[in-house]
């Protein structure tokens, strides 16, 4: 059984098509890169396999449950315990300090509290000593480094992936990717990756490449 | 972590909002707890103080001020009226029991009450130490001018001319204590009772003073010509109970309109009372509303702008597995917390107030006025700030529940 099974998916948004795929799964296990230029739908996707954006058709099996035939409350407790995701600007919640955001990502998840478990995520991406930390006093890249341990922390079967690399240079490109890669190797997920970062695709061979449907008229672009 | 937990973290974050809404709120309640409070007590005491007695008569005047000073102690006396006058009252078969009052002096600001022992059983008061007063120049004292005086049976004091501290000493005709009355809460605890004729004792004696020529009005000896040979005796008010219901239709109105006295009902003289001051704490109750009014509508503003200013947060909780119903409970008990801290800040606040009133403003103190009494409408205080915060966290927690996560999320 695949991780992910996508068949006859489609969406549009204004009238405009921005997704159609026929066909997609991802094996669990294999590592997954989402191409395609800006406004080809990859955040669409994204939200449509975490079960944050409903699409107009199609249906989406992750982990052998179709998401949106689970009523609202389920989606999103499949959410918690299923996916991981890294969002491009972090996110991580101010007011908590370092290790609350973990706690709260295993607390949101269903999971119990566990303050081992979170000790070693941080441990595991070299911030052992920031548990305590605000995130306001964090480097950039530190915050990366939270990110994607609040991620992994849950022990998730998929982790997605928004565009985590395309305000780095080349040299955190590359450290950002080495950590996914090694952190979802870690916790037995599978990563998927939505970019148009060329610099990430030496780094995962499978992929699926989304063509951009329509052209942008109101100039929104990520 | 949990939704108590990362309310505190998001309260802590914004602590000068907070404390603002906390305080709003504290001031709100603690005013209308010092309102309650105070209210409830004196309304308590004006009703005990009353009981027992259907009609004070006294010298013609304001019925208000008879009551007051008749009965509560705390007013000047209308005047006086003859002895006999108040004799026949007693003899009257619509009277059970007439208890007459004789005042003119005080003992410390204590005034000293020339009447009856019958008194004592009318005011529902026992004896604690020694006994009640049978001969001239003997006193028993309530409970409070005891202690004040530290006053043990056997001593003996001088009373001072006057009912406010402060008058000339009776010199020469000491009052001797007999007994000690046990604390009643009530008016009795700050009177010294004695014989009616010490009252004349004392100034039938002093009448060559030359102090005496500015007598206060309410002076017993007042009346009295130091030409005549057996001057009229008098008593400054009478203290009723009726025999039978009938006695309320027919008695005041026989003693208003057929003779020189006035009576005055305390039932309906304090309700006249209460329905004047209610205007002023109506008022400063309504402030206090407004107070608890304008901190849930700081807490909707405050919870407003978090929402939109946390957006992304509440986004990302939910990305992260959160349903709409945690992130709504989230903001309600944010509000909740706000409410429920102010609320408890409020009642401390109002309790001790009253209670550090009552020990240190005197007019507080004998009113015994106590910060340590629970009335049955707190609860309801709590609903309403409850209520209220729940109100202020509604539309915000609303539209947390709507919002569109992914929408939210892209444009982060
Ligand atoms: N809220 C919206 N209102 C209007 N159009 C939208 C909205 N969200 C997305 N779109 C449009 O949908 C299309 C796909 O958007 P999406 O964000 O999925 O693209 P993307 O591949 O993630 O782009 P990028 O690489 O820039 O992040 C774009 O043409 C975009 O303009
Ligand atoms: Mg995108």
């Amino acid at each position: 059984m695949p991780l992910i099974d996508v068949t006859g998916l489609r969406h549009a948004i204004a009238g405009r098509p921005v997704l159609d795929i026929p066909h997609w799964s991802v094996e669990a296990g294999r590592h997954c890169l989402l191409l395609g230029p800006s406004g080809s739908g990859k955040t669409t996707l994204i939200h449509a396999l975490a079960g944050l954006k409903r699409p107009d058709q199609g249906r989406i099996l992750l982990d052998g449950q179709a998401v949106w035939d689970l009523d609202a409350a389920a989606r999103d407790h499949a959410r918690g315990r299923l996916i991981g995701i890294v969002f491009q600007t972090l996110h991580l919640v101010a007011a908590l300090d370092v290790g609350q955001n973990l706690h709260l990502a295993r607390w949101l998840a269903g999971l119990p509290r566990d303050a081992g478990a979170v000790a070693r995520a941080l441990d595991r991406v070299g911030l052992g000593n920031r548990l305590a930390a605000k995130p306001e006093h964090l480097s950039q890249g530190e915050k990366q480094r939270v990110a994607i341990a609040r991620a992994v922390v849950t022990g998730p079967k998929l982790i997605l992936a928004d565009e985590p690399t395309s305000a780095l240079d080349d040299e955190n490109c590359g450290l950002v990717l080495d950590l996914l890669l090694e952190q979802a190797d870690g916790c037995g997920a599978t990563l998927l990756v939505a970019t148009h970062d060329e610099r990430t695709r030496a780094r995962i061979s499978d992929r699926l490449e989304l063509p951009k449907l329509s052209t942008a008229v109101d100039g929104h672009a990520a | 972590m949990n939704t108590l937990g990362l309310a505190w973290a998001y309260l802590k974050r914004s602590a000068l909002t907070t404390a603002l809404n906390v305080a709003l709120l504290a001031l709100g309640t603690g005013t209308i707890v010092v309102l309650i409070l105070v209210g409830t007590q004196v309304q308590d005491r004006l009703a005990k103080d009353a009981a027992g007695i259907d009609l004070v008569v006294g010298a013609k005047g304001s019925p208000l001020q008879l009551i007051l000073s008749a009965l509560y102690q705390i007013d000047i006396p209308t005047g006086n009226i003859p002895l006999s006058q108040a004799q026949a009252l007693a003899s009257d078969p619509l009277v059970a029991r007439a208890v007459p009052l004789a005042l003119g002096d005080s003992f410390r600001g204590y005034r000293i009450v020339g009447t009856d022992p019958a008194f004592v059983a009318l005011r529902h008061a026992q004896v604690a130490m020694g006994r009640l007063w049978q001969a001239p120049m003997e006193a028993t004292v309530g409970a409070q001018v005891a202690r004040a005086a530290g006053l043990k049976v056997g001593d003996q004091f001088n009373g001072n001319h006057g009912l406010s501290a402060g008058g000339a000493v009776h010199e020469g005709t000491p009052y001797t204590v007999v007994g000690i009355l046990a604390p009643t809460g009530g008016v009795v605890d700050r009177l010294v009772l004695t014989p009616i004729d010490s009252v004349w004792a004392v100034h039938d004696a002093h009448h060559h003073h030359p102090d005496d020529a500015h007598e206060a009005h309410d002076h017993l000896a007042e009346g009295a010509q130091p030409a005549q040979q057996a001057p009229e005796r008098e008593v400054t008010s009478v203290l009723l109970r009726y025999r039978s219901p009938i006695a309320a239709a027919l008695l005041p109105r026989r003693i208003n309109t057929g003779s020189a006295m006035q009576a005055a009902s305390p039932a309906a003289e304090m309700t006249r009372l209460l329905s004047l001051v209610g205007i002023g704490t109506d008022t400063v109750r309504g402030f206090g509303l407004l107070l608890v009014a304008s901190s849930a509508l700081s807490i909707f503003v405050a919870l407003y702008n978090a929402t939109q200013a946390r957006r992304y947060d509440l986004a990302v909780m939910r990305a992260l597995g959160a349903t709409r119903t945690r992130i709504s409970c989230l903001l309600l008990t944010e509000a909740l917390a706000m409410g429920a801290a102010g609320t408890a800040l409020g009642l401390a606040l109002g309790h001790g107030a009253v209670e550090l009133a009552g020990r240190l403003v005197p007019q507080a103190r004998d009113m015994g006025i106590t910060g340590l009494q629970f009335p049955a409408t707190e609860p309801y205080l709590l609903v309403l700030a409850a209520g209220l915060s729940v109100l202020a966290a509604l539309v915000p927690a609303v539209q947390a529940y709507r919002t569109d996560v992914s929408a939210v999320l892209s444009r982060g």
